[in-house]
């Protein structure tokens, strides 16, 4: 064989190994790559089945917390308007008959307003600080312990769905401090930093050991709740000291 | 003149310098934001590039005034009227360099593009030190720092896969539609064989001339693959082609 023809004979079959080669390894990447994102697809559908079923729990909990709120509502002040109401419409004399019907229209109006908080159309059109605020008077006005509100309207812009969540989310940590911290007072910080917006919910009550491990599972579903929106949730305390909650949205 | 055209009558000449002419004309009819962007202005520089060190390489041959100015610069002692230099500065190093540079654009993961760039800077590092130490010439064969550099592109391929098949927005992505995935195939086969080529250089012409001069012929023709993937990467992007790619952003 000449010289021209070996380098021919080289040529050929070392471009045929490569050619096999290169299309055996093009295979297997195309291959491969398809069962990944067959996975990855999967994954990212069980993880938006998860963030639904969250929200849809996140949901029904502000239900039935409007419905507690809604019962407290109708036995202690609806309840007590309809038993003068009728006290007063039975006398026969006539200011008191038109005492019974500005009492009947007073009930009118509370029922008006309770019946708006059964859907969840008010989480619309409430603002988060507006909530707070709400929630922080309503805390005061018990006189269970002292609260303030600062905040420099970094969490005005929310959809739906991030806002149901801190509702939730705050509701739970308010309930946290009144249950567990006895506190003197609850102060609440809203701030904004260049990558994230900030929730600091703060109690000086008995504080608690983080390092314990807790028995029941509300801390980590709280965690789990900012999570589903983008968010970050972290909880510090110390024995004596108070307990600080922090939820952390990116900007 | 007669010696340069005698140089350049040669089927590889033929091929690159027709990629070169039609990516050049083609270039200019890509839309003005993407003839700024690296995914494209890179593979055009590396056509550009291409052409340039293979006419270079061919004219020192035959204008040796060159080589001995060069010669003269450097200090170097040998006056044999090899154009090893161009090869290794232009056709490894800088070459080297800006698929480097391509690869890193075709990463998304932070903390791999921060390999890439590594690798990059520990190749030029590498580079001035061995000739600073006089460990290598650049007029002579230059293994170590092709070695590092060579090593430092098969491993930014080897990233670029493994992004491909585990970062989700390239798990969305048609690999077979993907001008990076075809790229970046060619460019690791390619260097793959060169990376061998190179490093077992002298062994092997002391086997056989036949063998070496089949093997380079072999990485010649991959080469011309990538630039054929480069050219075809411009040509669908023009406006004569509506192009469903990934976009790289």
């Amino acid at each position: 064989m000449s010289e021209q023809e070996s380098q021919i004979a080289l040529i050929f079959f070392g471009g045929a190994f490569l050619v096999i080669i290169m299309s055996t390894f093009i295979i297997s990447m195309v291959v491969l790559h398809r069962q990944r994102q067959v996975q990855n697809r999967q994954k990212l559908d069980q993880i938006k089945a998860e963030n639904e079923k969250t929200l849809l729990n996140v949901e029904n909990e502000i239900q039935q917390e409007t419905l507690t709120q809604i019962g407290r509502e109708l036995h202690d002040n609806i309840g007590q308007l309809l038993s003068l109401a009728k006290l007063n419409l039975n006398s026969s004399k006539p200011e008191k008959q038109s005492e019974g019907k500005e009492y009947i229209n007073q009930i009118i109006k509370e029922v008006r307003a309770l019946s708006k908080t059964l859907n969840l159309d008010w989480v619309e059109s409430v603002s988060l600080d507006d909530f707070i605020r709400q929630q922080l008077e309503k805390i005061q006005s018990t006189g269970f312990c002292q609260t303030t509100l600062e905040s420099d309207g970094s969490f005005l812009e929310l959809n739906k769905d991030q806002k149901l969540v801190l509702i939730r989310v705050i509701q739970e940590c308010l309930n946290n401090a009144i249950k567990h911290a006895q506190p003197d007072r609850i102060d609440i910080r809203i701030t904004k930093s260049n990558q994230s917006r900030r929730i600091e919910i703060r109690d000086d009550g008995v504080g608690f050991d983080p390092s314990q491990a807790s028995q029941g599972s509300g801390m980590s579903n709280l965690k789990k709740r900012m999570e589903t929106i983008g968010g970050k949730f972290y909880l510090t305390s110390e024995v004596g000291k108070g307990t600080t909650a922090k939820l952390e949205l990116p900007t | 003149m007669l010696d340069l055209w005698s140089r350049v009558n040669y089927w590889y000449f033929y091929w690159i310098s027709g990629i070169f002419i039609l990516a050049l004309f083609l270039f200019f009819f890509l839309e003005k934001d993407k003839r700024g962007k690296p995914e494209f202005y890179l593979p055009f520089c590396l056509i550009l590039l291409s052409v340039f060190y293979e006419y270079l390489a061919a004219a020192t041959i035959v204008f040796i005034e060159i080589n001995k100015w060069l010669y003269g610069v450097f200090n170097y002692p040998h006056e044999n009227n090899h154009n090893l230099w161009v090869y290794n500065f232009f056709g490894s190093h800088l070459t080297s360099l800006l698929f480097l540079a391509l690869i890193y654009q075709y990463l998304i993961s932070p903390f791999k593009k921060r390999i890439v760039k590594g690798l990059s800077l520990l190749f030029i590092f590498s580079y001035v030190v061995f000739q600073a130490l006089g460990i290598e010439s650049l007029f002579e064969h230059q293994t170590y720092s092709i070695f590092v550099g060579y090593s430092a592109v098969i491993i930014s391929c080897g990233l670029y896969f493994m992004e491909l098949i585990s970062h989700p927005d390239y798990l969305e992505v048609n690999p077979l539609k993907a001008f990076s995935f075809w790229q970046v195939t060619v460019i690791l086969f390619n260097y793959t064989i060169e990376f061998l080529l190179e490093i077992s250089f002298n062994y092997i012409i002391s086997i056989s001339m036949n063998l070496m001069a089949s093997l380079l012929k072999i990485s010649m023709i991959t080469w011309i693959l990538i630039l054929c993937c480069f050219l075809v990467t411009i040509v669908l992007n023009t406006r004569f082609f509506t192009t469903k790619e990934v976009s790289y952003e």
